[in-house]
């Protein structure tokens, strides 16, 4: 029986792309319990909503975070809309589609770098990035952000696309698609990879239900479920199903995040072919009155915006719950058992975006 | 967008029962938030099951405004509770992983109880 | 073998170009696409100092004087979401895609775009 310390984990750390503070309690090399501390990035959003009106949100909703941002004020924008019974034009709702997909494209690359760094292998962490800028190029040229994209509004979208460009766009991410392919061949198949990510963290597939997870973190579980199905934007009228693994391990995460990655590129086809001409964005008028819960997937699982209000131009309440902050019990649960090394790669298994979770 | 959204006010005595219901019915917690109004709170808990969102929504007085805790039905809901108690100020009974007040820790304490003086138009 | 799936990656990279953008060294100018956000830019000459660019902005940056004819922006304060250039009735805003350029003093300092009281009936250069 070894004797017990107590190591704290965070907030500074060079694994973490975000602070998080996590106390490990270590009987030699094995952790044996984890409390987690959030808060050092609490900014207090939602109570910008008694100085900012319904419209101006928009901008507070899309800085909430630095890696999903556009689906956060898609998922704002889309819950004002049903409140306030706007009906946005086609065209709009699918740039709305091709943007998500491409933050998605983005988001993940990401994630696969950090996840790269978090096990030590800087060359494959540079090489996801380097593909990761060549979307937010893409992403820039479309709507002049590179992550906060600040094109989405109450109605619509501010910025329009025209029919050529997007093809060229299309063109090129399918381009990178086979980039993508060779850099995700290494995390799915190089040895000492499978070596760091596989059997670390493994949640069953009651455990995930039972934790509450979202989004790849149950999906890798076998729940195949992906708020994408509802059918909001244009994702009615795509043909997908949602990414699952059974595994349950870092690995089966790994793997449906390239899954999906490959997933976005074919949905941005499906949307470029079909894509309606017409307006971007109709005028509202007026003040919302009601509530809502708005629902959309990010990258990292289930996003809900909730807004109520009451015919003024104040929002009552806008709360924000992140997909990680869904996730977190689910990291303090597969921390019970783990070896210090692996710390890192369970952290940045559940994608965490913390910036997110604390708003 | 097409999910069903369903709300439902329940009076606060009735919360435990109903959220152990909606456990072995089988719905995930999908979030529990507090709003304060003018002139009472209400906490919505939010459940999710094939699409559909189910709000269950109990309604708390101003002062001190006190809940018992579903974190022994939900052992996730720990942190919506605990954030609960550190915005607004709402006392938590029984929490799972309690952390007295330290969860965010902030300037002033229990900052979204104070609210902005209204705007006029 | 799915050993050395990274070495063809890595000898490929020897012998190409580099993947980064040399700013600094070889480009001189930051890289930019035409929509990108960098600043705002005001014909000043055109505005009629209504204001409602002020009332729009999220995050109070510009303040218009109408009595003195001015018009001026916190540049560490404005974050470029376009509100202003969309709301103006005389379209004398635009965006502009170049970066401000670095700047020493507190974010309390207004930057002045041309502060040119200009007069009912003669025209400043």
């Amino acid at each position: 029986m070894g004797t017990r310390t107590v190591v704290p984990f965070g907030p500074q750390h060079p694994v973490l792309p975000e602070p998080i503070h996590l106390d490990l309690v270590l009987e030699d090399e094995k952790v044996v319990e984890a409390v987690p501390k959030i808060g050092f990035i609490h900014r207090g959003f939602e109570k910008l909503v008694e100085k900012m009106d319904f419209n101006e949100l928009v901008y507070v909703a899309d800085r909430i975070c630095g890696i999903c941002a556009f689906i956060h004020s898609m998922a704002y924008c889309q819950g004002i809309e049903t409140v306030m019974h706007v009906e946005v034009p086609a065209r709009a709702t699918y740039l709305r589609t091709v943007w998500s997909e491409l933050a998605r494209l983005s988001s993940h690359m990401l994630w696969m770098g950090l996840m790269a760094d978090a096990f030590g292998f800087e060359s494959l962490f540079m090489q996801s990035f380097r593909i990761r800028e060549k979307i937010v190029d893409m992403l820039e040229e479309m709507t002049g952000g590179r992550i906060i994209l600040g094109v989405c509004k109450v109605g619509g979208v501010r910025r329009d696309v025209d029919n050529d460009t997007l093809a060229a766009i299309v063109q090129r991410v399918n381009v990178l698609a086979a980039d993508m392919r060779r850099v995700s061949d290494v995390f799915l198949r190089d040895d000492s990879v499978r070596h760091r990510l596989g059997g670390v963290g493994v949640l069953t597939r009651e455990q995930a239900e039972d934790l509450g997870c979202v989004g790849p973190m149950m999906r890798a579980s076998g729940i195949a479920r992906d708020t994408r199905t509802l059918g909001y934007a244009a994702y009615g009228s795509l043909d997908f199903e949602p990414v699952v693994e059974t595994d349950g391990d870092s690995y089966a995460r790994c793997a449906v995040r390239i899954r999906e990655c490959v997933q976005s590129v074919d949905l941005i086809n499906q949307l470029a072919a079909k894509v309606p001409a017409g307006e971007v964005a109709v005028k509202v008028s007026g003040y919302p009155n009601g509530e809502h819960h708005s629902r959309c997937e990010q990258p990292r699982g289930e996003v809900i915006h909730y807004v109520k209000a009451d015919g003024t131009r104040y929002l009552q309440r806008y709360r924000v719950r992140t997909p990680t902050f869904a996730n977190v019990p689910a990291l303090v649960k597969m921390l019970q058992g783990c070896e210090l090394a692996d710390v890192p790669v369970l952290v940045l298994t559940i994608d965490p975006c913390i910036s997110c979770t604390e708003r | 967008m097409s999910d069903e959204q369903v709300l439902e006010e329940i009076p606060l005595p009735s919360l435990l029962d109903r959220v152990a219901r909606m456990r072995t019915e089988g719905w995930r917690l999908a979030q529990a938030s507090a709003t304060r109004l003018v002139a009472d709170q209400e906490v919505n808990y939010s459940f999710d099951r094939d699409g559909t969102l189910h709000t269950l929504r109990v309604r708390l007085p101003m002062t001190d405004p006190a809940l018992p805790s579903i974190s022994r039905f939900y052992w996730s809901a720990f942190l919506y509770e605990n954030e609960m108690h550190d915005l607004f100020g709402i006392t938590v009974t029984g929490m799972a992983v309690d952390y007295r007040g330290a969860f965010y820790t902030t300037m002033i304490p229990t900052p979204y109880v104070t609210r902005e003086p209204d705007h006029g138009d | 073998m799915a050993v050395f799936g990274m070495t063809r990656v890595v000898i490929r990279n020897l012998f190409s170009r580099p993947a980064t953008r040399l700013y600094g060294t070889r480009e001189k100018v930051p890289h930019r696409a035409p929509r990108s956000r960098g600043h705002i830019e005001i014909d000043i000459e055109a505005c009629i100092f209504c204001g409602a660019c002020a009332r729009r902005c999220p995050t109070d940056a510009i303040i218009v004087t109408k009595p003195a004819r001015e018009w001026n922006i916190d540049r560490l304060r404005c974050c470029t979401c376009n509100a202003c250039v969309e709301v103006c009735p005389v379209k004398c805003l635009r965006m502009d895609a170049a970066y401000t350029s670095p700047t020493v003093t507190r974010d309390k300092d207004i930057f002045r775009a041309q502060p040119k009281p200009a007069k009912e009936s003669t025209t400043s250069g």
